[in-house]
């Protein structure tokens, strides 16, 4: 067994401890921390939040040219209705359920492309209305995270109310 | 003189390496659900395994930061090393190409969206850090060489 070990690289043998020095402590410490470490959610819904994909701007700007896309503001009203992507409707996260239905009459293909934004860097409404769209069974649900200042950064169509 | 240069600058670069070990890990290692959402933006890991990166990555790190301080098992921190960076600089280098601007958690777990101009500097720094580990990593498996 020790000759077969010190046939083993050196490297190889030491990154192999060091791997399971780690491993055993972070069993220690989970085991006696108790709930001392939290951890990311994985309850359906916030798994549901987490496994949808973010795109970037450029992405986005590339399906804009080439295919059919549907955008969701998840803002709230007063904010879509002074401005907003252009074609884009409005799912309020704080209030997504009142639009369950008109969603689902009015877009019954469940595969198209849906890119849905808010503003702000930390903005996590995007994530609560794509969640929400996810359980409505659509399948191709994206997250333009900032998505606004970055459509508006980039010059691109919008609506708006405002002079 | 020239042997002895060798091995305080041997010396320093690990120090230096697990000085930015035990940071990165350091910084992460207590709040691994925040870090979890970093590393589930990177959208590259299985869901099931986000969670156990995300508590096992930050040991890692400590215990690799041990092992440059205390020299043991070096041949295999040093390797480990190399190969974190490199892969680090990769995932950051894929982010940029995929145009994600997301943080790149690398001593923070706070989630923050990083500008072109952070990348540059997260790529600049990875480059530094990886010159430094194949630094040591040459200097040890060459010392090895000379000494058998």
């Amino acid at each position: 067994m020790i000759n077969f070990l010190k046939k083993i690289p050196k490297f190889i043998r030491d990154s192999f401890f060091i791997l399971l020095i780690t491993l055993l402590t972070g069993f220690l410490l989970y085991y006696f921390s108790g709930s001392g470490f939290s951890f990311k959610e994985t309850s359906p819904g916030e798994s549901d939040k987490k496994e949808v994909p973010v795109i970037s701007i450029d992405e986005t700007k590339s399906v804009l040219d080439h295919g059919n896309v549907l955008f969701v503001d998840s803002r709230s009203k007063n904010y879509y209705e002074k401005s907003h992507i252009k074609n884009a409707v409005n799912i309020p996260a704080d209030s997504h359920l009142d639009y369950s239905f008109d969603f689902l009459s009015d877009y019954p293909d469940k595969t198209v492309k849906i890119i849905v934004y808010c503003d702000g860097k930390t903005c996590d409404s995007s994530h609560i209305t794509a969640g929400f769209l996810k359980d409505l069974g659509y399948v191709d649900v994206n997250i333009l995270i900032n998505g606004w200042s970055l459509w508006k950064e980039n010059h691109l169509p919008v609506f708006s109310t405002e002079n | 003189m020239d042997t002895e240069f060798k091995t305080h600058s041997l010396f320093t670069a690990r120090i230096i390496l697990g000085i930015i070990f035990f940071a990165a890990g350091f910084s992460k290692v207590f709040s691994p659900s925040s870090f979890a959402e970093i590393i589930a933006n990177y959208q590259i890991l299985p869901g099931y395994l986000i969670n156990e990166t995300a508590f096992f990555l930050p040991l890692l790190e400590i215990v690799m930061a041990l092992m440059l301080f205390s020299g043991l098992f070096l041949e295999g921190a040093a390797v480990l090393a190399l190969i974190m960076l490199v892969s680090f600089g990769g995932l950051i280098i894929f982010n940029i190409a995929r145009g994600l601007n997301i943080s790149c958690g690398c001593f923070t777990s706070v989630s923050e969206e990083a500008t072109n101009l952070q990348y540059i500097y997260y790529i600049i720094r990875d480059i530094i850090f990886i010159l430094i580990a194949s630094y040591l990593a040459k200097g040890i498996f060459f010392t090895k060489t000379d000494n058998s």
